[in-house]
Order: C-alpha cells, then sequence, then structure tokens
C-alpha cells in the first residue's frame, strides 16, 4: 500500500468513527498530517466520487461523512482498500476487461461500481489506451459499452505484463501475495499444485522467474478460458511429428491441459497444449548437476560466445566451451533463444533495481543485445530479459575480478598509513594494497603505477587526483567501510 | 641505535594537548629543529586528519629532520578530557617520529608495533599493563631479531 493510500485510508477511519463534523485541526492532530495535506486528501478522495461528494466540507464546522454515501462508503473499505487512487481504478478496469476481452462492459455499471461519473470512466479509458499501446491492443467504446480488443497472444501479453498481481505474486507462499481484488485463490492452488507435479515428474527445479512466468501463463489461460472460448490465433505451431521436440515436455504440457480441462469441466483446444509446450520449452528447469546437459545447439553455443567475447569476459581468462562460466551462461541462453522464437514474455522483478545498481552493466548488456539481434537475426529483447542476462555478467565480473589496486595515504606515510593498510587488508579482500604513501609523493607514485585505481587517505589530499579518493579515519569506522565499500562499488559496476 | 628506539613514560603529570607535545617535544632530539617546530610539526599533521587510531588512543607522528628516530609510548597519570575538537578523551598516546633516512630494520620495527595497534589485546594491555609487560607482549610478537626489548 503506498503511503497516500494508507492516509486516505486513516481519513476515512477517523470520520467512520465520527458521526458529527471534525475540524480539519483536530483530523491533523488526530492523523499526524499538516492541515494541508488533510484539505488535500480530502479534495482527492472527492474528486474521485464526483459530482457527489463523499467528505462533506462545512465553514467553520469541518469536514464529515456523507451519510446518503455511508452504505456506499461500508461497500468501500470492504471492497478494497487500494482502490481510491485513479491509477488503481484503472488497473482495475484493465484487468476486468482484458480478462472478459472481447466482451463489453456497460460504462453505466462500471461507473456505479467505481462511485465516479461516466465522464470519469471516458478519462481513465484514455489512460488505459497509453498501457495498452505497447500490446497493440486497442480500447473502444460502443453503444455504452467500453471493451478491449486484440489478438488472443497480445491479451495474454498484456495480461501478464501490466497486471500487478503477477508482479507480486508470492509462488512460495500464496497468502502473502496479494490483497487484490479479483485474485482466485482457488484457481491459484490447482495450478501451483500442477507446476509442483511437472517438478516432480521432471526430477528438476521450475526456478525463478520461470516458474511465475508458467504460473501466469496457466493462470491467465484458466481466467481466459472460464469467460469465453477464444483460440490462440497466431501461436506459432510446433510440429510435433517434426524430430526436434521434447518428448517428456510435451507429455507434461498433455497432463495439465487434461488436468485443467478436468477441473474446469470444459474441453480445451490442443492449441494450449502447444502453446503451454513453447512456454516449459522456454524455461530454465534447474537440474541437479549430474543432470545437467552440456551439449548445445551450434546457435546457442555462437551466441554465448558472442556475448562473452563482446563483454569483455574472455580478456581475463581463457572461457572455453567447457568452463563453468559458459555453461552456466549458455544454459541461460538456450532458453531465452526459444522464447525469441516463440515470442514468448518474461517479467524481470528486479529490473529496476538492476538499471539503477548495475547501470554500467546494464547499458552495455543492452548494446551488445542489440548487436546480437542484428547479427543472428532475433528480434530485440526487451528489457526484462536484458536486466536477467545483465546479473550473469554481474556475477561472471565478481568471480573473475582482480583486486582493485589501491594506495593508502598518510601526511609521512609511515604511521597511521601503515596502521590503515593493515586495518583494510583484513576487512577488503578485493583491494590490493600497493603501496603505503606520503601526500607528498601520491602524485608521483600514482605516475608510476598507472594501475593504481582507489586511494584510501587519513588526510584530505591538497590537490586533485585523477583517481577514486575515500577519507577515512585511522579508527576505520563501519561508516569509513562503507564508504571505501561504496567507491569499489563504483569502480567495479561504474555506478 | 636500534634498543634506544622504545621510550616509556608513565604516570607523567600532563593534562591537555598542549602539555603532551610540549612533553614529546623535549624527548626528541634535533640539530635543526627547535622544540616549538616540534610540536608545530605535530600540530601540523594533526590538522590534516585526526590521529585517533582506537578508542582514547592517538598517534601523534611525523617524519623530519631529528636526530633518533623514536617511538615514545606516554601514558598519562589521568586521562586526558578533551584532546582536541575531534577527539574526547585520551589515555594513551603513541608518539612515532623518524627521520627521512629511516633505515628497513626501524621502519619494520614500526610496521611490527602499528600491527599490534590494530589488535585489541594489546591496546588494553597498554591502558592498563605495566611497562615489562608491554615490552614483553612486543617482544614475543616483534621477536628478539628486531631487540627492541633489550
Amino acid at each position: 500500500m503506498t503511503k497516500k493510500q494508507l492516509q486516505f485510508d486513516r481519513l476515512l477511519a477517523v470520520f467512520h468513527q465520527q458521526s458529527d463534523y471534525v475540524t480539519a485541526k483536530s483530523l491533523s492532530e488526530q492523523l499526524n498530517l499538516s492541515e494541508k495535506t488533510v484539505y488535500r486528501l480530502v479534495k482527492e478522495i472527492n474528486q474521485n466520487y464526483f459530482p457527489d461528494e463523499l467528505i462533506i466540507k462545512k465553514r467553520g464546522r469541518g469536514f464529515k461523512l456523507n451519510k446518503l454515501k455511508e452504505k456506499e462508503y461500508d461497500a468501500l473499505i470492504n471492497f478494497d482498500q487500494n482502490d481510491f487512487t485513479p491509477a488503481n481504478r484503472q488497473l482495475q478496469i484493465l484487468e476486468r476487461l482484458l480478462t472478459i476481452s472481447p466482451k463489453k462492459l456497460l460504462i453505466y455499471d462500471l461507473a456505479q461500481e467505481y462511485y465516479v461519473s461516466d465522464s470519469v470512466i471516458m478519462k481513465d479509458k484514455i489512460e488505459i489506451q497509453k498501457l495498452l499501446n505497447p500490446f497493440h491492443l486497442k480500447i473502444s467504446t460502443r453503444t455504452g459499452y467500453i471493451f478491449i480488443t486484440g489478438l488472443e497472444l497480445d491479451i495474454r501479453r498484456a495480461l501478464a505484463d501490466l497486471i500487478p498481481t503477477f508482479s507480486m505474486i508470492d509462488i512460495d507462499d500464496l497468502s502473502n501475495t496479494s490483497n487484490q481484488s479479483h485474485f482466485d485463490f482457488e484457481i491459484a492452488n490447482v495450478i501451483l499444485k500442477e507446476i509442483e507435479k511437472i517438478e516432480t515428474d521432471l526430477h528438476a527445479e521450475l526456478p525463478y522467474p520461470y516458474n511465475v512466468n508458467i504460473f501466469s501463463h496457466l493462470y491467465i489461460m484458466v481466467e481466459r478460458l472460464k469467460m469465453s472460448n477464444h483460440k490462440i490465433t497466431n501461436a506459432k505451431i510446433v510440429d510435433f511429428k517434426s524430430k526436434d521436440y521434447d518428448e517428456l515436455l510435451l507429455r507434461e504440457s498433455q497432463k495439465i491441459i487434461t488436468d485443467i480441462s478436468g477441473y474446469l469441466g470444459k474441453n480445451i483446444d490442443d492449441l494450449e497444449i502447444n502453446y503451454l509446450y513453447q512456454y516449459l520449452y522456454s524455461s530454465r528447469f534447474q537440474l541437479s548437476s549430474h543432470q545437467q546437459k552440456v551439449e548445445f545447439s551450434m546457435r546457442v553455443i555462437s551466441v554465448t560466445k558472442f556475448y562473452l567475447i563482446k563483454m569483455g569476459m574472455m580478456q581475463a581468462e581463457t572461457i572455453t566451451e567447457q568452463s563453468p562460466m559458459f555453461i552456466d551462461l549458455a544454459n541461460h541462453i538456450s532458453p531465452l533463444l526459444r522464447r525469441l522464437d516463440n515470442k514468448i514474455y518474461i517479467k524481470n522483478n528486479m529490473l529496476h533495481e538492476i538499471k539503477v545498481c548495475y547501470a554500467e552493466i546494464f547499458n552495455k548488456t543492452e548494446k551488445v543485445s542489440l548487436e546480437m539481434t542484428e547479427q543472428f537475426g532475433f528480434s530485440m529483447l526487451s528489457a526484462d530479459e536484458i536486466g536477467f542476462l545483465t546479473l550473469y555478467f554481474v556475477r561472471f565480473r565478481e568471480l573473475n575480478q582482480l583486486p582493485i589496486k589501491a594506495v593508502v595515504m598518510c601526511s609521512s606515510g609511515i604511521g597511521i598509513s601503515e596502521l590503515l593498510k593493515l586495518k583494510i587488508e583484513t576487512t577488503f579482500k578485493n583491494l590490493d594494497i600497493v603501496k603505503v604513501v606520503s601526500s607528498q609523493t601520491i602524485k608521483e607514485t600514482l605516475k608510476t603505477h598507472p594501475d593504481i585505481q582507489l586511494v584510501i587517505t587519513s588526510v584530505s589530499p591538497q590537490e586533485t587526483l585523477n583517481v577514486k579518493v575515500v577519507l577515512v579515519s585511522a579508527l576505520l569506522t563501519e561508516e569509513d567501510k562503507n564508504d571505501i565499500q561504496q567507491v569499489i562499488k563504483e569502480i567495479n559496476y561504474g555506478k | 641505535m636500534a634498543n634506544d628506539l622504545y621510550q616509556y613514560v608513565f604516570n607523567q603529570n600532563l593534562t591537555s594537548r598542549e602539555e603532551v607535545y610540549d612533553f614529546l617535544a623535549s624527548q626528541i632530539e634535533s640539530k635543526t629543529l627547535t622544540q616549538e617546530e616540534i610540536k608545530g610539526k605535530f600540530l601540523e599533521r594533526e590538522a590534516l586528519g585526526s590521529i585517533e587510531i582506537a578508542k582514547e588512543v592517538v598517534l601523534p607522528h611525523f617524519e623530519g629532520a631529528i636526530s633518533k628516530n623514536k617511538i615514545i609510548i606516554l601514558r598519562p597519570k589521568d586521562t586526558i578530557a578533551n584532546w582536541s575538537e575531534n577527539v574526547e578523551k585520551v589515555k594513551i598516546i603513541v608518539a612515532i617520529v623518524v627521520n627521512s633516512r629511516v633505515n628497513v630494520e626501524v621502519k619494520q620495527k614500526i610496521q611490527h608495533l602499528i600491527k599490534n595497534l590494530t589488535d585489541e589485546r594489546f591496546i588494553k594491555l597498554l591502558m592498563i599493563g605495566s611497562q615489562t609487560e608491554i615490552r614483553n607482549y612486543l617482544k614475543n610478537n616483534l621477536g628478539e631479531k628486531y631487540g627492541v626489548t633489550k
């Protein structure tokens, strides 16, 4: 729940306990907010209930809840505590329309349900269209109805990508997952059991993000099947008569679709088997080490090599096709290429953090990925995919990393710097303290040792140095250690 | 002479940084530097960055035109309150002064002392131990070959 949603919630809770007017001052004290914030919150809440007001204002007396709306308010708090912002309402409408697409909803009904006017729903429509654009889907209105149209695969993709439930899902414990209004725990549990069956049958684990990906795929499939009988119209059909398919995975796909068909009491088109097969085939199973395949197709080997060379991983050591690093990356590249073949999208919940923490490596991976797609003729990788790849290179760099060459500086280079050197060497194994120097000789040292990247000093440097400098105390406090760690990160990841 | 490197001064009646530096300056021999100048060297170093190396322990030091390299371990009679703006209490002063022609042997001895200064047990011993105990500790840790305890 966002901070603002929490504020809405608390404000309404106060009103709910009071029958008379409450002054802004009293509200501000009870909620520990400024009076200005109280006014702003009231205004925002009322905007959502235009033309009526949920909170009535009376000059000189303050605010109170609209008694006529009391029933609706009760319904509201039971409905969902997150529903007060327009963005949340739009997401909910989006989810409902996507799930039932191409079926329609009455605009009037939606407006009633969310306590807003028809014109607010029309404004929502514009915002929803913006979200749908990347998926080539269209939201339209006709004779009082609102609906989304587009290809089945695009609708499923949009559901998987846009609906927060799927990015917040906690596969290990569904009860942690969400208070999403439309999340069906029964279906979720059925699907989780199916995923467990796959893992048992294949003696392999389906790690994150593949488990979430398959889960979302199946959940959306069931939701869509419950609504209608839409066939996937643009899935690439795998010709199972041709030799190159995984019989085990096909059998699993058939089993799961049969199970779900039984659960729903509904026939499911064979196309869904095909589609699920593609998902499974595009996932990476965590096999125990003796099961781990070390044979890869030529294109997987070529693409893996391409990445390792272009990302500069071959410089520090010779990597052969048998190297653990090569196998590790190829094990990721193999299903990745299948995802590109089958246009299967995968969501990366850590994307934002990856972009922030490893900006330099992420950008480089993005650039190399573009070159890769051009050279090998694939469609461009999504940012989510690039994020996952980035993590491999971050890890490889850490494994491969030579210690950062550093010097410790002090005024004379005899006392504190020696002490610091000892303390730093004990704490930071990834630093190689080349020398202990005095501030008089630092420039000279940097000239003769161009590989030095870091100066750790107990005295403020009198002139600017061309390398990173951290000023620490001889005590080497926790704060000092954090500062050094931060600079090491900056050097390693170009943050 | 290597065995003159260490000097232990305990229970001296010193109550401020000023008095400590005055005292240290009086113990350091130099043909070219006056006592005031030696004191100035210590203050100069401290102005550049904190010399506190452990809780209540400071390490004043400089390299300059002095006649004899010296390590003075000083434990004043009472804790010095308000040593400086940044350092509050001081119980132990380990002063190191060397000249620019300092040889490898002395350097090694200094390094070994400093290694001990990163050890909390040694710091504790500096606070409460007798001169002999400290000597012995250094002897065991530094080894006879450096001749520190003779």
